[in-house]
C-alpha cells in the first residue's frame, strides 16, 4: 500500500481518537473501550452524540474529497471543486426556498431540499453547457454563471423574508454537522457508498478523462458519457454531502490537491483523496467544538491560506 | 465488398468533413495500404489534420464513410476501434504532473477490462515501446520536465504500447532535431517492416517524406491532388500547384528516390493562407 495514504488513514484514527474523546466529559481511551464492552454511560455519550458526529464528518469528507477529485479530472483543472457545478450555489437556494418560502415546521425537509437544489443546479449546468458534446471550459464557465445566479436569488430571499427563517436558512448555509444522528447518518451512507464504489471503479477512466479529447478518444475512452455519468457520481457524492452538512467550502478542493503528489494514478488519489477530505472535516470539526464554531466556517480558514501558498508556489509558472 | 486480402485497410470513402457551417474536406476518397508506410502532405489548412481526425474516428464526416476491412468505422465501439487503430494528434495534451512510465502505460486502456489487473501482455507492450522510442531512462520522469522532442517520444512511446496495427500520426517531427527527426523515421520505417505494422504519418519535409514513406499523399484544398509512390508524386508541377513554392527535382545520390529543391513560393501563397484556420 502506498506509504502516504497509510499515513493519512493513521491521522485520520487519531483525529477520530481524539474526538470520541473530547467533550464536555472526557473519555480516556479506556472508557472508550469500555463502551465498546457495554459500559452504559459511555455508550450513551458516543453512541447517541460523539459517533454519529464524527462519523458523518468522516463520510461527508470522503465524499467532497471524491467529488473533488472527479471535478478535477474532468475539467482537467486542479483548482476546480464540486461548487463549480453548482451543488452549494444550488442547495443553498434550495433550503432559502423551502425555509424562507413555505409555511410551518420544515426542518426535517432541509436536506432533502438541499440535495434537490443541488441536483437540479448541476443538471442545468451540464445542459447548458451541452453543444453537441460538452467541453470542460464551457462547463467551468456556465458553472460560474449558475453559481451566480443563485448566490443573487439566495441573497433576494434572505433580503426579503422574514428575519428569523433568514437566521436559520443562514445556519444551515455555514455549514455544521453539530446535529448528526443516525437516521441523518444511514441516508448518507446510503447515498454516497455506492456512489464512492462505482467512482473507485471507474479510476481508469478517469485518469484518462484528464487528458485531452482527442488523446481520449483515440484511446478508446466513450467520452460524452464517461463524462456524464462521472458529473452524475460528483453531483451524487457532493448533493449528499450538502444534504447531511450544509455547504461546506474548500474540503473538494484541499483533499484532492493535498493527494495529488502521491500518484498520477485516480486507482490511488481517489481513496487517498477521501481519506484526506474526512481527515479535514474531522479536524475542522473537532477544532470547531473546542472555539464553539460551526466546521463549515473553518474549513474557509484552512482553505484560504492554502490557495494562497499554492499561488506563491507557481508564481513563476 | 473487400476481401480479406486486400491491400487496403482503411479507407475513406467520398468523405466531406467539416467543422459548423464549414467543410474543409470535400468528397474525398483514399485507401491506406495494409503493411505500408503512407505520407500525407500538403500546405497548411488544406485538411490534413481533419482527416485525420476523421479517420481516427474522432470527427464523423458530413456525408461519405469511413471502413477498417470493409466495416464502417461507426459501427466499433471506441474501444473496439483503439485496439485497432491508434492516433497521435499534432498537440497531446496529458495532466502536467504525469511521470512518463503513467503515460505509456495508458495506451494499455483499450486492452483492459473493467477492474482486471495489470497484465503480463500489458507489461510487456509498454517495455517494448519505451525501449522502441529510447525512454527506459527517462521512464520515471514527470512528462512536463522533459524536453519537446523528448516529450513527443514519450507520446509515441503511449501511442506503440496500444498495439494497434494502424498507426496514424499528426506531424509526429515536429518539436524534434534533425537527428531525432531521422531516427524517429527510421523506427516508424522498421515498425512497417519488421513488425507489419500500417502507418499514415503527416510529415512536412518532402524530402524525408520521399526517403522514407512508401507513398506520398498530397492533399490541397480539402482533395488529394496526387497519390502514389515518392517517384511519381514528387515532380515540379505538382509542388507548385499543392505548395506553390518553384523549384526542381534531383536525382537523390544517396537513396532511390527523387530530391526536391526549392527556389522560390509564388506569389499565390497569399491566397492559399486565408484558408489557413484549421489545419
Amino acid at each position: 500500500m502506498n506509504r502516504g495514504l497509510t499515513l493519512l488513514v493513521l491521522l485520520v484514527v487519531i483525529v477520530a481518537t481524539l474526538s470520541l474523546s473530547w467533550g464536555d466529559r472526557g473519555l480516556a481511551p479506556q472508557d472508550i473501550f469500555a463502551a465498546l464492552q457495554g459500559d452504559p454511560i459511555a455508550a450513551i455519550i458516543l453512541g447517541t452524540v460523539r459517533a454519529p458526529r464524527i462519523a458523518t464528518a468522516l463520510l461527508v469528507g470522503a465524499c467532497l474529497g471524491v467529488a473533488g477529485a472527479i471535478t478535477q479530472a474532468v475539467m482537467r483543472n486542479p483548482l476546480a471543486e464540486p461548487g463549480l457545478l453548482g451543488i452549494n450555489g444550488g442547495a443553498s437556494l434550495g433550503v432559502a426556498l423551502l425555509v424562507i418560502g413555505a409555511e410551518g415546521a420544515v426542518g426535517h425537509l432541509m436536506p432533502l431540499a438541499g440535495f434537490t437544489g443541488a441536483a437540479l443546479s448541476a443538471t442545468a449546468i451540464y445542459v447548458l453547457a451541452w453543444r453537441g458534446g460538452t467541453s470542460s471550459i464551457r462547463l467551468i464557465l456556465v458553472g460560474i454563471g449558475i453559481g451566480a445566479a443563485t448566490g443573487a436569488v439566495t441573497s433576494l430571499l434572505t433580503v426579503l423574508g422574514d428575519i428569523r427563517d433568514v437566521q436559520r436558512a443562514l445556519a444551515w448555509m455555514a455549514g455544521s454537522i453539530y446535529n448528526a444522528d443516525w437516521t441523518r447518518l444511514r441516508w448518507l451512507a446510503m447515498w454516497s457508498l455506492p456512489a464512492l464504489a462505482i467512482t473507485w471503479c471507474l479510476a481508469r477512466d478517469l485518469d484518462l478523462s484528464a487528458f485531452d479529447d482527442d488523446v481520449s478518444g483515440a484511446l478508446g475512452l466513450p467520452l460524452q458519457a464517461m463524462r456524464a455519468v462521472l458529473t452524475a457520481l460528483c453531483t451524487l457524492l457532493a448533493g449528499a454531502a450538502v444534504a447531511a452538512a450544509g455547504p461546506i467550502s474548500f474540503v473538494g478542493l484541499l483533499a484532492p490537491q493535498l493527494v495529488r503528489g502521491l500518484s498520477s494514478r485516480h486507482a490511488i488519489r481517489l481513496p487517498a483523496a477521501a481519506v484526506c477530505g474526512a481527515l479535514l472535516l474531522a479536524s475542522a470539526d473537532l477544532v470547531g467544538r473546542l472555539v464553539q464554531l460551526p466546521a463549515g466556517l473553518l474549513t474557509p480558514l484552512i482553505g484560504v491560506p492554502f490557495i494562497g501558498l499554492l499561488l506563491w508556489r507557481r508564481r513563476n509558472d | 465488398m473487400i476481401e480479406p486480402t486486400s491491400p487496403v485497410l482503411l479507407q475513406a470513402h467520398d468523405v466531406t468533413i467539416g467543422y459548423q457551417g464549414r467543410n474543409v474536406v470535400n468528397r474525398l476518397s483514399i485507401g491506406i495500404e495494409r503493411g505500408r508506410f503512407t505520407a500525407l502532405l500538403g500546405p497548411n489548412g488544406c485538411g490534413k489534420s481533419t482527416l485525420l481526425r476523421a479517420l481516427a474516428g474522432l470527427l464523423a464526416p458530413k456525408s461519405g464513410a469511413i471502413s477498417l476491412e470493409g466495416q464502417p468505422i461507426a459501427q466499433l465501439s471506441r474501444k473496439q476501434l483503439a485496439r485497432r487503430l491508434s492516433f497521435l494528434p499534432q498537440i497531446p495534451r496529458a495532466p502536467d504532473d504525469i511521470t512518463v512510465r503513467d503515460l505509456v502505460e495508458q495506451g494499455r486502456y483499450p486492452h483492459r477490462r473493467p477492474l482486471a489487473p495489470w497484465s503480463a501482455a500489458d507489461r510487456a507492450a509498454c517495455t517494448e515501446a519505451l525501449e522502441l522510442t529510447h525512454m527506459v531512462a527517462l521512464a520515471e520522469r514527470p512528462l512536463a520536465a522533459l524536453s519537446g522532442g523528448q516529450r513527443q517520444r514519450a507520446w509515441l512511446a503511449m501511442t506503440l504500447a496500444q498495439s494497434a496495427d494502424i498507426l496514424l500520426l499528426d506531424e509526429p517531427t515536429t518539436y524534434l532535431d534533425m537527428a531525432h527527426q531521422l531516427e524517429l523515421l527510421a523506427l516508424l520505417r522498421r515498425l512497417v517492416d519488421e513488425r507489419g505494422k500500417t502507418i499514415l504519418a503527416v510529415l512536412h519535409d518532402i524530402n524525408q517524406a520521399g526517403q522514407f514513406a512508401d507513398k506520398l499523399a498530397l492533399l490541397s484544398d480539402g482533395a488529394i491532388t496526387s497519390i502514389g509512390p515518392p517517384a511519381d508524386v514528387i515532380t515540379t508541377e505538382t509542388i507548385r500547384t499543392v505548395f506553390h513554392v518553384d523549384g526542381m527535382v534531383l536525382v537523390n545520390p544517396m537513396a532511390p528516390c527523387p530530391l526536391f529543391l526549392p527556389r522560390t513560393a509564388l506569389a499565390s501563397i497569399d491566397a492559399a493562407d486565408d484558408d489557413t484556420m484549421r489545419s
